[in-house]
């Protein structure tokens, strides 16, 4: 038994003692609580919580590298990382230990922490003069992120590049009977029929019965274009792929008369005329909306017209 | 079909409260010192509201979480006609004090304090802005205006400013309750009147524009069944809690959002996190009616599962107000529960049967098991010693709990998976029941699970007494103290089906994604009501969104 240990195990005994005849209580309080003190949790607890929560200090590696725009190499940038480790504080069952390290890519733009342990790690920040760290990247990792083969990808833009981008938010309240409706996304316009860049309908029950199931359907169709899903929320979505296309996104369901359709937050690429212009667009089909709206569109977009697939505005 | 109401512009709430840096303790240990904005609780350490917030004896705003508590003013045209008034002219804000022809003493003017506005154009960027805010705040580039009360005025083409003008855009604060009319006045160097324009402002107690309602606030005594308005700390003057006009003919299309809290949150930090729900999605554009419950918790880390069984039992009182709102407000009432109120929250609702009684309910950082959902969401890794019967309620084969629930027109789960209080205090919280004393703090009693009965136990200084637990009688006390949770908590979990799930598409939020980027700090579990405006909005523009509202 060492020195620090002598008071711990001192109380635990003397708790442990009275908890037999029914003063574990009075004592635990008494303990705790001397004047004007955090309670605390019994001693008795300490080493079951202490092992659950301590035990998620795991050794942590984390493999990583960092790109720019154009997939090369960035070496000489500055990533500042934060582990968290929890400890058990019989105060508050848990808190949480913070530790920093700062580290630098190499050549090859990589970098790599071990050598500690915790429960997960934060980029706090990543930074190199002249670049800018993409605003979706992902900044919260387990115990384990990327490896040697497969780092984890970090994507900085030069600070230079930018584009002017045609951009707008726009809801569109629309009737949820099939009709198709054109949305001209330059002018940020619908209409049931003329020039534009999408073509979208839903098509739902007129008279939907509470409970019934009925047939949920939607079409988004780029009109000589196509459109690509993102499903990477961590994808800031600066650079529109230049393949992979397809000319619509379908989405058949089935819902239930009182529920409310929808397609959920859908982020796409849009490749427009032909490809003479790439964009981006989230999407939100819902039907019915509200008890006053049968079928709304939330769309928010930004096109590129000079024909670039870069996105960064 | 309700008639179109006209709605009274310019009320707005006095600047009563402690918005200042704190220090988070959970994320401290250890000597690490996470700050984080808050409202914090008066104190000897912080004794000044933010209406008479100072630095060095100047006044200033504290933090650019105080933001929120500011509204706009422009005074729009006249800098331009600056240069052509007689010499001698002056411009100058002042309340109304002419009745009758004659000036009178005016005690019922509101006090406001008045800063400049750091967007150029007067726009709202202070409140959505960290980069606007962070200039806002800073006295040297947005010069403290003054303070007009009743009787006062202020000279706004004082040679103090600069070029001899305070500027066309402001920001104010309520510093005193008060109604008038705010002048602005262009007189001539004979105190002729060359033009004037006027504002109405109402500034009042943010108790006061919000209803607050209470099942009981002491964690000692079990919850109310029905919830009455809450009576403690009214706004000085008032007698009686505020509660909505109601008149059928003109309120029923009106909206109504309900708001729950969690666990280990004091009394008056209930109202503070109230206040900034109100406060932010009035910034939103949230023009609605608004409500508070509140249930008795305690303020105590520690004890989780006797709050959570509160959380339990309080569900019936939260479904006879949502009767009562629904009744009121047909189709329009929408909830918002936080962490362990997701408990009641959910409880209510399954009361409810088949009758919907709230239009659409946000889960937000749910406290309570995915399985009670969906049974089908992967199992926490560990060893279980108890029966799942959140997902299969009560024998195997059964469905979940709320298998089928239908209190809600719409569901919605406001996850974050990296939630500090689902990956860290509440899975060892569920690994360590059936709960023993030190557990609950109380040393004469425990529980037990043997194969699949439960079992509350007496102890006694001869022996302990065991005493059968049984589903439906004991289902509150089962959950809270005896059974663990297989799953995460629906706060942590994706793609959870049930009612969160419509045809193929999952009804969820994830807030460790952009744009709101929730981490895995504690000072994000309650992320919404704390930090600022600025960095929350987005969460609070959802919650519309999501309500359909916006």
């Amino acid at each position: 038994m060492n020195v620090k240990s002598s008071p711990l195990r001192l109380e635990t005994a003397t708790t442990l003692l009275l908890f037999c005849a029914g003063f574990i209580y009075t004592v635990a309080a008494q303990n705790a609580a001397p004047t004007n003190a955090v309670p605390t949790l019994p001693p008795d607890a300490w080493p079951l919580y202490k092992q659950g929560i301590e035990g998620m200090n795991v050794p942590i590696t984390f493999y990583g590298r960092v790109i720019d725009q154009d997939g090369k190499a960035l070496s000489g940038a500055q990533i500042v990382l934060s582990v968290q480790r929890p400890h058990f504080d019989p105060r508050y069952i848990a808190t949480a230990q913070y530790v920093r390290s700062k580290l630098n890519t190499d050549a090859d733009g990589r970098f790599f922490l071990d050598s500690i342990t915790g429960k997960g790690v934060e980029i706090e920040s990543l930074t190199k003069p002249g670049y800018e760290l993409e605003p979706n990247a992902r900044r919260f990792f387990g115990s384990v992120s990327g490896s040697i083969d497969n780092p984890v990808i970090f994507r900085m833009w030069g600070t230079n590049i930018h584009e002017k981008l045609i951009g707008a938010q726009k809801l569109f309240h629309i009737q949820p009977d099939g009709t198709p409706y054109v949305i001209n996304l330059n002018k940020g316009t619908i209409a049931e029929s003329g020039e534009g860049d999408l073509k979208i309908w839903i098509k739902y029950a007129a008279h939907p019965v509470r409970g019934e199931t009925n047939d949920w359907a939607c079409k988004i169709e780029v009109i000589d274009g196509g459109l690509l899903e993102e499903e990477h929320s961590d994808s800031s979505m600066y650079s529109a792929p230049a393949n992979g296309y397809e000319s619509a996104f379908q989405l058949q369901q089935q819902i239930k008369g009182g529920q409310y359709g929808s397609i959920g937050t859908r982020r796409f690429y849009v490749m427009l005329k032909n490809g003479q212009e790439y964009g981006r667009m989230t999407v939100e089909l819902n039907a019915p909306f509200n008890d006053n709206v049968p079928g709304l569109i939330r769309l928010d977009y930004a096109i590129n017209p000079t024909g670039s697939r870069v996105l960064r505005p | 079909m309700a008639l179109a109401k006209k709605r009274r512009s310019g009320l707005f709430w006095v600047n009563n409260n402690y918005d200042r840096w704190d220090i988070d303790n959970i994320d401290s240990g250890f000597g690490s010192a996470v700050w984080e904005e808050d409202d914090v609780q008066q104190s000897l350490e912080n004794p000044t509201p933010d209406y008479d917030y100072t630095v060095a004896g100047n006044r200033a705003i504290p933090c650019p979480r105080d933001l929120e508590d500011y509204a706009r003013l422009w005074v729009s045209g006249v800098s331009n006609a600056l240069s052509l008034l007689p010499e001698g002219s002056t411009v100058t804000l002042s309340w109304a004090l002419v009745w009758n022809g004659q000036q009178y003493a005016d005690p019922g003017s509101p006090t406001i304090d008045i800063f400049q506005a750091a967007d150029p154009d007067g726009g709202i960027g202070y409140l959505t802005n960290l980069t606007t805010a962070s200039n806002q705040i800073n006295t040297n580039l947005c010069q403290y205006i003054g303070r007009l009360g009743p009787g006062s005025n202020i000279l706004l083409n004082a040679s103090t400013f600069s070029n001899g003008w305070a500027g066309d855009h402001y920001i104010f604060c309520g510093v005193s309750y008060g109604t008038n009319q705010l002048n602005l006045t262009v007189s001539d160097g004979s105190d002729n009147i060359l033009a004037q324009s006027s504002q109405y402002i109402q500034i009042t107690d943010i108790k006061n524009m919000y209803e607050r309602w209470t099942v009981g606030d002491d964690a000692g005594v079990p919850p109310e069944n029905i919830a009455v308005l809450a009576s403690d700390n009214l706004p000085q003057g008032t007698t009686v809690p505020f509660q909505y006009s109601y008149d059928p003919d003109y309120d029923t299309n009106d909206t109504y959002i309900l708001s729950v809290h969690g666990y280990n949150v004091a009394q008056w930090e209930i109202d503070a996190r109230a206040n900034t729900a109100f406060k932010r999605l009035y910034w939103q554009g949230y023009q609605g009616r608004f409500g508070s419950f509140r249930w008795p918790c305690r303020s105590n880390p520690l004890i989780f599962d006797a709050d959570e069984l509160t959380s339990w039992e309080s569900g019936t009182g939260l479904y006879h107000l949502l009767v009562s709102l629904n009744a009121k407000y047909p189709g329009q009432v929408y909830l918002f529960a936080h962490s362990l109120g997701n408990v009641a929250a959910g409880q209510a609702l399954q009361m409810a049967g088949s009758t919907p009684l709230v239009n659409t309910y946000i889960a937000a950082q749910g406290a309570v098991s995915a399985h009670t959902y969906d049974p089908t969401t992967t199992n926490r890794p560990g060893t279980f010693t108890t029966p799942d019967c959140y997902a299969q309620y009560w024998t195997n084969g059964a469905p979940c709990y709320f298998n089928g629930v239908a209190g809600a027109g719409r569901y919605i789960n406001f996850f974050n998976t990296n939630d500090w209080a689902f990956t860290i205090p509440w899975p060892v919280d569920q690994n360590t029941k059936p709960d023993q004393p030190w557990k609950i703090l109380s040393p004469y009693q425990a529980y037990a699970c043997v194969g699949t009965n439960f079992y509350s136990v007496d102890i006694g200084i001869w022996g302990d007494t065991y005493s059968l637990l049984s589903f439906p009688t004991n289902t509150f006390p089962i959950f809270a103290f005896c059974d663990q949770s297989r799953s995460l908590a629906l706060g942590e979990q994706q793609n959870v089906a049930g009612v969160f799930k419509v045809g193929v598409t999952y009804q969820q939020i994830e807030l460790d994604n952009p744009p709101y980027n929730f981490g895995p700090k504690h000072i994000y579990h309650s992320g919404e009501f704390r930090s600022d405006n600025m960095q929350r909005w987005q969460f609070w523009n959802q919650v519309l969104q999501s309500y359909r509202l916006k």
